[in-house]
């Protein structure tokens, strides 16, 4: 099995927007960031792959050979968490727990008190307990996290988990996907949507990148980082750069883009500096073009 | 726990943290409570004017009131249940549609609530009938209006179910409420009409099972297609 996921034109229509035909893989063993602007279809396709949203076409393999996610055999191994109101917000940690057991096969209350421990949530067998309302975002976040990573899965899929965790925590979560990942080293997966991705990009093999509704690029960070180029010049230099890169920002003095790795000898003929982007740059590079593409 | 093994009262811990019976327990302390606060609440304003507690009493007594502080205290309370929405931009709804069972789970948590609903209004109907017997708070027909108080209430149960369909939360949030008290003052009015015989009442609540399942069904298919997976 080399694939967690293997996502084949995957369609969903609303009035307003429309996921289109999305075609792109979750690499098994590996943590897969996905990308994009806000109203992407990030979201969508998250709660598509999960079984929250039906979608109107397309479909989804998971495992190599599973398809429904009606089915609890899918469900027990996908461990699925949203970044806002996942749980009600009357509940307690004992609630979650209480909960979860009977709504899971695989929800272990001992890991949950483990990882509260760990995330400085309090105790879930105390008996006053805060409820989820009266926690901060990122303490909320936190409960969300504990909660499914005591789940024995074999693909987290997670929706902005790092939106409202200070960085240090972004950090502890990096290494969470680390210890995950590892723990049953090539059998597990990981699928998060971020907007942080500078903060994730320790966490990140693979990238998928969404605009309007569709999957404008994907791969191996690694790869991605020898297939694309940063770019940066002096301003004199910039209109004879700018047809060879694929986003471009000048100002006065210089410019700064993304351009295709195969175009480097030719940009460094117009006196450029060319560097290996981080995921952070390469992902407002790609992001940009399509914006621009859009127009 | 496999979703097939999971009971009704599971499956309703899994969406409020409460088990079936918890949640029974908890309605019917919740409307006990409210009817008990009402007529106490009315008992002091009649102490006020009447000056003496046996006074006011017989003021209460036999009047339309109480029969009716019944019927509004009980249909306050299965109709918030009944109206209690799991939709998935709620807190918690995203996670609901992946527990094991999905759309099963939910059907079994909404007729498990449903349960509970029944048992709360007999529970509420029965401490009227109570305090009728001791003859603290007496109803115009005596146990004959519990009755038909009842059956009536447990038409707006079925009722209730029917408002779900409304798409529109303020339409069906400001509709359900006339609907509900509606039926229920039904029950208030119609033992003074029918002299406070009871063969009516008992024929409304022999109807009103069957209407409850249908009602229920028909709302469970709606919600199923129009908002589950949507």
């Amino acid at each position: 099995m080399n694939n967690a996921i293997e996502i084949n034109g995957i369609t969903k229509k609303y009035k307003d927007f429309t996921l289109g035909g999305v075609q792109a893989v979750v690499p098994c063993g590996f943590a897969t960031a996905l990308i994009g602007a806000n109203g992407a279809g990030k979201t969508t396709l998250i709660d598509i792959l999960c079984g929250v949203t039906g979608k109107t076409g397309g479909k989804a393999v998971y495992f190599g050979d599973m398809t429904d996610t009606d089915d609890d055999k899918l469900r027990n191994r996908i461990g699925y968490c949203s970044s806002a109101n996942f749980f009600p917000m009357d509940w307690t940690l004992k609630k979650i727990a209480d909960s979860m057991e009977l709504g899971f096969d695989n929800f272990d209350r001992q890991r949950f008190a483990e990882l509260c421990r760990r995330f400085k949530l309090g105790d879930p067998t105390e008996k006053k307990q805060k409820k989820l309302m009266k926690l901060s975002d990122g303490n909320k976040m936190r409960t969300y996290l504990a909660a499914v990573l005591a789940r024995d899965t074999e693909l987290l899929v997670l929706d902005e988990p790092a939106s409202s965790l200070d960085p240090l925590v972004r950090d502890v979560l990096c290494d969470l996907f680390r210890e995950y990942l590892s723990e049953r080293d090539g059998e597990r997966s990981v699928l998060f949507s971020t907007h942080n991705i500078a903060d994730m990009e320790y966490a990140t093999d693979y990238a998928i990148f969404m605009a309007n509704g569709k999957v404008i690029e994907q791969g191996f960070v690694e790869d991605l980082k020898e297939k694309y180029i940063l770019v940066h010049g002096d301003a004199e230099n910039a209109d004879k750069a700018r047809p060879f890169m694929i986003s471009f920002s000048g100002g006065r003095t210089g410019f700064e883009g993304i351009a295709l790795a195969e175009n480097a000898e030719m940009l460094r003929a117009y006196d450029t500096a060319v560097e290996t982007p981080t995921l952070q740059q390469l992902s407002v590079g790609i992001l940009r073009k399509a914006e621009e593409d859009e127009k | 726990m496999k979703s097939n093994s999971l009971t009704l009262s599971q499956a309703h811990k899994i969406y409020t943290g409460d088990s079936m019976g918890m949640f029974a327990i908890k309605l019917s302390f919740g409307g006990i409570l409210m009817y008990s606060a009402t007529i106490f609440t009315f008992f002091i304003i009649m102490l006020l004017s009447e000056g003496n507690a046996s006074d006011a009493l017989k003021e209460l007594s036999g009047t339309a009131l109480i029969n009716t502080f019944l019927t509004m205290d009980a249909g306050i309370v299965l109709m918030i249940t009944g109206l209690m929405q799991y939709d998935k931009q709620f807190p918690g709804g995203k996670y609901f549609r992946t527990v094991n069972g999905g759309f099963d789970t939910y059907r079994k948590m909404k007729n498990a609530s449903l349960i509970a609903r029944v048992i709360a209004l007999i529970s509420i109907m029965l401490v009227g009938a109570i305090f009728d017997r001791l003859g603290l708070f007496k109803l115009s027909f005596g146990t004959n209006d519990v009755i038909y108080i009842g059956a009536f209430l447990l038409i707006s149960i079925g009722l209730v179910n029917f408002m779900n369909l409304i798409k529109n939360p303020a339409v069906r949030g400001l509709s359900t409420p006339f609907i509900t008290f509606a039926a229920g003052l039904l029950g208030v009015i119609l033992p003074n009409i029918l002299d406070g015989k009871i063969y009516f009442a008992l024929a409304v609540a022999v109807i009103a099972v069957p209407f409850i399942v249908i009602s229920q069904k028909v709302m469970l298919s709606d919600y199923k297609k129009n908002k589950w997976n949507k």
